[in-house]
This record gives C-alpha cells, sequence and structure tokens, in this order.
C-alpha cells in the first residue's frame, strides 16, 4: 500500500502501446497522476490532450475522483475540461510529499480509505458531471438574475425618495 | 498507585544492598548506561496528510452520493429564477409608471433636451 502522493508518467509518444501502459479504469484510483506531456512537440500535445480526454469519456471514467489526473504541458488551459498546469511546481501542494515508510497507524488509516476510493471509482461519472454542470448553470442564472433584481430595486427606490422630497 | 508512589518515594530504599555492587562498577562507563541508548523515531509525518486525504475522500463521497442526487431530484433552481423574473417585471413596471408620470423628472428632463434642439426659438 503506497501514499496517495502524484504518479508521475512522462508521456514519450503518441503510439497506442505507450497509451496502453499508463491509461486503465483504475490509474487514478490510488493516487493522483500527473502525465507529463512536455516531451512531446506543442501540436502532439493538442493531439495527445484529445485522445486522453476521449479514453475517459467513451469508458465513463473520471479524470477528477477518486483522485485528480493533471497534464502537465505547455497548451493553453482553454484546451481541455482536464485539470493542468504548466509545470510539476504549479501542482497542487497537497498531494506533494515525501514517499517514506508509513508506521502501522498511517497503514491502517490509509487502508480504511481504500472502501472510500473504490466508493468514489464506481460513481457514475456522466451523470456527476453533467448533474454538476447543471447545478453550476442554474445558480449562475439565479445570481445574474439577483445583480439585475437589486439594480432595478435600487432605481426604484431612488425614484420614490425623489418623488417624496418634490 | 500506593506501589508506584512508594517507590517513587524511596529510591535509597531500593538499592539497599547493592551499594557495594555499585561502588565497585562506577568506574566502568558501560556500567547502567541509562538515557545513553538513541530514541527509536515515532513520527506521525503522514498521519496529518492521509487523514485530510480521508476527509477529502469523505466529502467527496457525500457530494456524490447523497447531495448531488438530493439536489437533482428538489432542484429549487428553476422556482426561483421564476419568481426573479417575475420581480424584475414587476420592479420594471413600477419603475416606468413612476417615470411616465408627465410630471416626472424623466418626462421633464427628457422635454428640456427636446426643446432646446427642437423647441421655438427664443428672441
Amino acid at each position: 500500500m503506497s501514499l496517495p502522493i502524484y504518479q508521475h508518467i512522462n508521456v514519450k509518444s503518441l503510439q497506442l502501446d505507450d497509451l496502453k501502459n499508463f491509461l486503465n479504469p483504475d490509474m487514478n484510483m490510488r493516487h493522483p497522476v500527473a502525465l507529463n506531456l512536455k516531451q512531446l512537440e506543442f501540436d502532439q500535445q493538442r493531439e495527445m490532450v484529445g485522445l486522453i480526454e476521449n479514453f475517459f469519456s467513451t469508458n465513463n471514467f473520471s479524470y477528477k475522483f477518486p483522485y485528480p489526473v493533471y497534464l502537465v504541458m505547455d497548451q493553453e488551459s482553454s484546451i481541455t475540461q482536464m485539470p493542468n498546469a504548466k509545470s510539476v511546481e504549479e501542482l497542487p501542494r497537497f498531494f506533494h510529499q515525501k514517499d517514506t515508510k508509513m508506521n502501522v497507524k498511517e497503514s491502517h488509516l490509509l487502508g480504511r480509505n481504500k472502501l472510500l476510493q473504490q466508493e468514489l471509482r464506481n460513481a457514475d461519472a456522466e451523470y456527476v458531471e453533467t448533474s454538476l454542470q447543471k447545478y453550476g448553470a442554474i445558480h449562475r442564472k439565479v445570481f445574474e438574475l439577483d445583480k439585475e433584481r437589486l439594480f432595478y430595486r435600487s432605481i426604484l427606490n431612488r425614484l420614490i425618495k425623489a418623488n417624496k422630497n418634490g | 498507585m500506593d506501589k508506584k508512589k512508594l517507590l517513587k518515594g524511596s529510591p535509597e530504599e531500593d538499592l539497599k544492598g547493592f551499594e557495594e555492587f555499585i561502588d565497585h562498577h562506577s568506574s566502568d562507563p558501560n556500567f547502567l548506561p541509562r538515557g545513553n541508548a538513541p530514541k527509536k523515531e515515532v513520527g506521525f509525518e503522514h498521519f496529518t496528510f492521509i487523514t485530510n486525504d480521508s476527509t477529502r475522500l469523505m466529502k467527496l463521497k457525500d457530494l456524490l452520493m447523497d447531495n448531488l442526487p438530493f439536489a437533482s431530484q428538489h432542484e429549487q433552481g428553476e422556482n426561483l429564477i421564476k419568481a426573479q423574473q417575475e420581480e424584475i417585471a414587476l420592479l420594471k413596471k413600477n419603475i416606468f409608471e413612476i417615470c411616465n408620470k408627465p410630471e416626472s423628472p424623466y418626462r421633464t428632463s427628457m422635454q428640456e433636451i427636446f426643446d432646446s434642439f427642437f423647441g421655438p426659438t427664443q428672441n
């Protein structure tokens, strides 16, 4: 049993055999993964991002839970929905830990997390993603409408006040 | 508890009968090397990290398994949007009614602007 710290994978080519080596259903089940695409050419990085996204969407796996899959690349973040960074140093510090031997209590606690990881792994990724997007979109609209409502309310209050003052 | 107190309170009594033996070996540096042994390291370096990760996983599980299905089944957003749109329409209507009165500041200002451009010339 190992600590849930980054598993760094250097992607060196676009070949299918190489992809099969690291793209598997359990790749982010026990630890976060950082896929380093920097060794690929700039255009190849975009192509690789498409292939990785395709793998997750067609198999209905999530790249967000139980542990996130990060892309380390030179391309702009807007080309993908996946979490990404320009360099390894920019990755969230939470999972940057020393990989040393654990004591019994720590191993025991890690063992308890296994069940949670399995449960999250079994969640329907597409349903979760759709529900979250929908929830977010509705609440963004509520926020925008409330801003508009407050704007009209302030105008009306000022008009009423002006009328009273004559 | 009483036994412990007795032992702590009388160290000289414990050593009774061993004085000569201790005196004889006191010059030996390896004799009773108490406190010199290196302490066994019992670090909990990763304990906090794993605990935090456990909390993170638990919150994720609650979100995905409980909160999200509940929110989907009992979505309040549409109702809120409808209520807000109705209130906005009402506010707009009220604003328009106030502004549309002949003596309203809006009408007066507009009249002044129009008169300044298109009104009869003053001699």
